[in-house]
């Protein structure tokens, strides 16, 4: 499958490098945020480290121990108004703290993170749209969505959660360690050189199941695509009475899939487990080490300070699964990140910048010697030359794979000749000014994309603040109208997935309106007529040749509406055999005529 | 993949009485694991009470200190063993109940699926693609979340207060009486802080799935958007759907800045109180109903019992969301398994020696649902074996209900189709579609290399036999010339081919398979003029000898059939080959001399 070829492609870049950009590029403007988001978890932090502390006066208090707090004679509270209002009110104040620290912290968070996947959102979205023409030919759309939502997922997941998760969780194990250093270096060392032994181990085991996320989500991805294929397919399946197959196959993805994810939570059980278990008997290890070191000086145990030890330590274990969460968080999103990076960085075409004015009269068109290929395929168009200058339609012909599509791209500048120049008033296509291109040649494909929304949202796609009357008058002209006044909400019906689903010839109708109400210079229509009955076709060739200043260029397999054209190319395995005025064309034994017997039957 | 907007329905937001039932059923899906769960329960006992005898022993070692070393070593010893017996059984529990989960995902998925094969087509008219995908993946999702997780919780959270419980009682009765009403509150107050949360996600996801949508919709039209260039427009709508989006998550996040520090202040009054509380019962010398008196010892216990119990809280409200999205996955999962194929195979088929291919309707009415209306009247049609039919007339005529009926996709609802002189429901419908073949006019084609598709019904044809047949039918010229001949990769119904190639190949396919019935259903619409030359003597060669039903649009491509039935209203009105046609001027002689085409 595609994703696995390309995983092996992206194994090239660097991991950490892709994290490390990605993270500037996310995190660069938001110094400020972050900033606050960091002094704010210090206090929680701090806070949170006042429940043992209290805990522990309050033991020593009923012990009869000498009480201190940060240097200070605390004494007083061993007296019963001690005990029994001001130490639980000095816990009621830190509740409330804690109670605004967190609201403050949780929010502030939140607002960082959701402007930081705005960002990352938006920048997807403008670079899905500046991708040329090759890039898409390229991807699957499909695939490119899954993954886009995929990516976007497990940012979500890091920027949500994870990198607070880390940030939060890194600075309270330092700050914890050395509050327990005041208290007990013994405990707090062997503590501490347990909890490091444990999270170096997990973080080793993090780095090699690597591999392992991504093999789980590629087959999760080929588990659903079978599925999905099944369904669409699912009465081909039952004409040729392939259930069975069809099962077995299901069932050894779904086998497969599950079994991948049950390796990856063996591997993920095992790299958090390192980590709790070395927390988890921390705990007796540090009241041992305290009771041996108090003894070895000759001092006194202290209960209080017991209870401080174990209490601090349950926050330990607590903050260490936060920290393998993140650090686990942080791995998925370094597979993801490599991707993006990647995504960021590619099939960017490039703005040409400032280019010429397009003119406001097309005079001629010409192709001088142009080659063109896919990549490294061979060149779908050969050494084509023409000039069209007199006249309003251009017609082309030819079988499938001849270049006829590939020809007018190159027009419309979508593609760039690999030799020789595509011209516009003798101009270079590429030298216009890109966005000028586009809103003076419009060109309507094969199928019509038709998007969620009113068949006048549809027409008016190019142009969204168009009139009333201005849609009406393109539908009118592309012959459209007649069936749009008989759906039932006329110009406000719904269509496309969800709405009412048009014929072929219709979404070409609404195609062809759309592009004349951009109102372009020069009009192509990508074999965009097919579904459409001559009489249509005709009429609407007719309703073009009234527009003076547009001038169309038209694919057909017809040789009514190809003959109306006033000069007519016809092209056979990317080269150009003929070209002329139709009757020029129109003789025995051309290439022209040869081609067209087949269909006429 | 997944169509997200089909993700976000209206779902239910509360428990019934039938979400019980639903998740009961849901766990018999375990049942064949049950050992292992058995085993699993049993660890997450023993986690939970070496949890609270960790704490206990702390508590010990805390409030005597007089202990000799051998003592102390003892109890720290406990402590060891306490904590490492709840590391064995909570990574156990863990791992066993992901185990027998992940296994029983197989079972339920493969079972789903199987139910989904089996389907007629009328299933299928009713629910779109990306609707049952959503169940396939969103739904399993749920359903595994409440499985592996939801027995765990519940059995932790019992756990917990069960014994949490009896000891605060054996300590102090009153204490308990604190401990309980603090807890009933910060239920009380968790749960409608949760159902205010779970709204907002719901209208945050909402929000979602449109963006995503939106996202999608503009990948697919990409060229459609460069072409118009519209990308400004474009972006700043999406703008606004990412803004919105940020303002709806901002506003989950709001809440849940309330929740979990509210639960941590709940926590700590508790703790509060206890104190106060105890200070006062310690003071007044009060005696433990086991005759010890209490001291501090104790009640640093009971500060971390209390502690101890709040996090069960919140996992009590995970189970309770949980159990609303696994109930809702599972109603819709199950409803699929146990819906009944419309179209059922008899108990004791009928397997023909040979198969002719002699096609007889005999009355035949039909209509889609009972109170729908008849798309098909009384058709009475013979076609002996191997003549090829065309049918032709305007949409809704019921052409392809006719062709439908034939292969048996549905059963009619009166009369009997018959093949070779058998009623059609007497096959088992495997049987009977191993002598069909069908041709979609979009050609569809499945992932996996163009061999791979046009051996679809017979995977051990190799590739020379494959390339012979094709060579036979006169395709192989246009299979061979694709980028990697007949071993061209295909992905995602063949996006990446032209209609006129997918047709090409899905006629391959048919020839591939031998059938005696062959339906093409308008699978000549290509659209240009090479690969529709090729096309047509495909065609030609396939329906040789075959019983074959074509639906057609282009009357220019079935001028060679044997018949062309001229349906209207669901009757057929007009009978006879074209000559024959074409002398009644009729509707069909109409229909040629206008050159109709479209539907």
């Amino acid at each position: 499958m595609l994703i696995l070829r390309g995983k092996m492609e992206e194994k090239n870049l660097k991991t950490s490098v892709a994290l490390r950009n990605l993270l500037k590029f996310c995190l660069a403007s938001k110094k400020k945020m972050i900033l606050r988001v960091a002094v704010l978890v210090f206090l929680f932090n701090l806070i949170e480290l006042g429940l043992p502390k209290i805990l522990e006066l309050y033991v020593k208090a009923f012990e009869g121990e000498a009480l201190t707090f940060l240097g200070l004679d605390v004494s007083f509270l061993a007296t019963d108004n001690g005990k029994m209002v001001l130490l639980p009110l000095s816990l009621g104040l830190i509740a409330l703290a804690r109670w605004v620290v967190t609201y403050l912290k949780v929010y502030h968070q939140g607002k960082l993170g959701q402007s930081v996947l705005m960002e990352i959102r938006q920048k997807i979205y403008d670079k899905v749209q500046s991708f040329s023409f090759d890039y898409h030919d390229k991807q699957h759309s499909g695939i490119l969505i899954s993954n886009l939502v995929e990516d976007v997922r497990f940012a979500n997941m890091f920027f949500d959660q994870a990198i607070f998760l880390l940030m939060e969780s890194a600075i309270f194990i330092v700050t914890v360690y050395i509050f327990l250093f005041i208290h007990s270096p013994a405990a707090a060392l062997i503590s501490a050189a347990m909890f490091l032994v444990g999270y170096l181990i997990s973080l080793i085991a993090y780095k090699l199941s690597f591999s392992i996320y991504g093999r789980t989500k590629e087959l999760f991805a080929r588990k659903v695509a079978l599925f999905t294929e099944c369904m669409e397919g699912q009465l081909v399946i039952n004409a040729y009475g392939q259930q069975d197959m069809q099962k077995k196959l299901y069932a050894d993805r779904v086998r497969d899939m599950h079994n991948s994810n049950l390796r990856e939570i063996r591997w993920e059980l095992f790299s958090n487990q390192v980590v709790v278990w070395s927390t988890q008997l921390g705990v007796p290890a540090l009241i041992f080490a305290y009771i041996w070191s108090q003894r070895n000086s000759g001092l006194a145990v202290s209960g209080g300070v017991i209870v401080l030890l174990f209490a601090t330590q349950i926050l330990i274990i607590s903050k260490s699964r936060q920290l393998t969460r993140g650090t686990e968080l942080l791995v998925r999103f370094a597979i993801t990140s490599r991707r993006l990076h990647e995504f960021f960085k590619d099939g960017y075409d490039g703005d040409s910048g400032k280019g010429a004015v397009f003119p406001s009269k097309v005079e001629n068109i010409e192709f001088r010697n142009v080659t063109f290929s896919y990549g490294e395929r061979e060149p779908i168009l050969n050494d084509v030359s023409f000039k069209f200058e007199q006249g309003q339609m251009l017609g082309i012909a030819g079988s499938t794979g001849a270049g006829k599509s590939s020809l007018v791209q190159l027009l419309a500048g979508f593609y760039q000749a690999d030799k020789g120049k595509v011209c516009i008033n003798g101009r270079e296509v590429q030298e216009y000014d890109e966005r000028g291109l586009r809103n003076n040649i419009a060109i309507v494909f094969q199928d019509t994309f038709l998007f969620a929304g009113t068949v006048r949202e549809n027409i008016s796609f190019g142009t969204p603040d168009a009139t009333k009357e201005e849609v009406e008058w393109a539908a009118k002209m592309a012959h459209a109208d007649e069936f749009i006044d008989e759906l039932k909400e006329g110009y406000d019906t719904e269509i496309g997935e969800k709405g009412v689903s048009l014929s072929g010839g219709q979404k070409q109708r609404i195609g062809i309106a759309r592009a004349l109400l951009h109102k372009p210079k020069i009009l192509i229509l990508d074999s965009c007529t097919s579904a459409l009955d001559t009489k249509t076709e005709k009429a609407i060739l007719k309703s073009l040749s009234q527009l003076k200043d547009i001038i169309s260029v038209i694919i057909s397999h017809r040789r009514s509406a190809l003959e109306s054209a006033d000069y007519l190319l016809v092209l056979e395995k990317g080269e150009l055999v003929e070209d002329g005025k139709p009757e020029e064309v129109c003789v025995d034994g051309s290439h022209y005529l040869q081609v067209m017997e087949a269909t006429s039957g | 993949m997944v169509d997200q907007e089909e993700l976000s329905e209206n779902e239910d937001l509360r428990l019934t009485k039938g979400s019980f039932k639903v998740l009961f059923r849901l766990w018999t899906v375990l049942m064949p694991y049950k050992w292992i769960l058995v085993a699993a329960n049993i660890f997450c006992v023993i986690f939970v009470i070496a949890d609270i005898y960790l704490v206990d022993s702390i508590a010990e070692l805390a409030g005597r200190k007089d202990l000799q070393t051998a003592g102390i070593v003892s109890l720290v010893s406990f402590v060891f063993l306490f904590a490492l017996l709840n590391r064995i059984c909570g990574f156990s529990q863990f791992y066993m109940a992901v185990f027998a989960t992940n296994k029983a995902m197989i079972d339920l998925r493969c079972r789903f699926f199987d139910c989904l094969m089996s389907q007629s087509k009328s299933f299928y008219d009713k629910h779109k693609v990306g609707w049952l995908v959503a169940r396939g993946t969103g739904d399993m999702g749920y359903i595994y979340d409440f499985l592996a997780f939801a027995l765990m919780i519940i059995m932790i959270v019992v756990t917990y207060f069960g014994l949490i419980g009896t000891k605060m009682v054996a300590m102090a009765p009153r204490l308990i009486m604190v401990c309980g009403i603090v807890v009933l509150i910060g239920t009380v107050f968790v749960y409608f802080i949760q159902k205010v949360i779970r709204e907002r996600v719901e209208a945050q996801s909402k929000q979602n799935s449109k963006m995503v949508a939106y996202l999608a919709e503009s990948i697919r039209g990409i060229k459609v958007i460069q072409a118009f260039a519209r990308e400004d427009y474009n972006l700043h709508t999406y703008m606004n759907y990412n803004r919105e989006n940020v303002r709806l998550s901002l506003r989950v996040i709001k809440m849940s800045g309330v929740l979990i520090p509210s639960m941590d202040v709940l926590g700590i009054l508790g703790i509060i109180s206890i104190m106060s509380y105890g200070s006062y019962l310690i003071n007044t010398g009060y005696i433990m109903p086991g005759g010890e008196v209490l001291n501090a010892g104790h009640l640093a216990a009971s500060v971390l019992y209390m502690n101890m119990l709040l996090m069960p809280i919140r996992m009590c409200i995970d189970i309770y969301n949980m159990s609303i999205s696994a109930s809702t996955a599972a109603r819709r999962v199950f409803e699929v398994i146990d819906m009944a194929p419309s179209v059922q195979d008899p108990e004791n088929p009928k397997i023909p020696e040979k198969v002719t291919g002699k096609l007889d309707f005999e009355g035949v009415d039909f209509k889609y649902s009972s109170d729908g209306p008849t798309i098909i009247k009384t058709l009475n049609l013979n076609i002996p074996a191997g003549q090829s039919v065309a049918i032709v007339g305007k949409t809704g005529a019921g052409k392809t209900t006719v062709a439908h009926l034939a292969a048996r996709f549905y059963d009619p609802v009166k009369g009997a189709v018959k093949l070779d002189e058998q009623n059609l429901k007497e096959f088992a419908q495997d049987e009977l579609h191993h002598h069909m073949a069908i041709v979609l006019q979009d050609g569809f084609l499945f992932s996996g290399t163009v061999l791979e598709n046009i051996r679809f019904r017979r995977p051990e044809l190799s590739l020379d036999e494959v390339k012979s047949l094709c060579k036979k039918l006169g395709t192989h010229e246009i299979i061979d010339s694709l980028p990697d001949g007949y071993l061209t990769e295909i992905h995602e119904g063949g996006e990446t081919l032209s209609v006129g190639q997918r047709q090409i190949i899905s006629l391959s396919r048919a020839l591939a398979a031998d059938p005696r019935l062959l339906i093409l259903d308008e699978a000549t619409s290509a659209i240009d003029v090479y690969t529709e030359g090729v096309l047509e003597k495909a065609l030609r060669n396939l329906i040789k000898g075959r019983t074959t039903i074509i639906i057609a649009h282009r009357l220019s491509t079935i001028r060679h059939v044997d018949r062309i039935l001229v349906m209207k209203d669901g009757v057929i009105i007009e009978d006879g080959s074209h000559e024959e046609l074409m002398k009644l001027s009729g509707e069909y002689a109409q229909m040629v001399k206008s050159g109709m085409k479209e539907e």
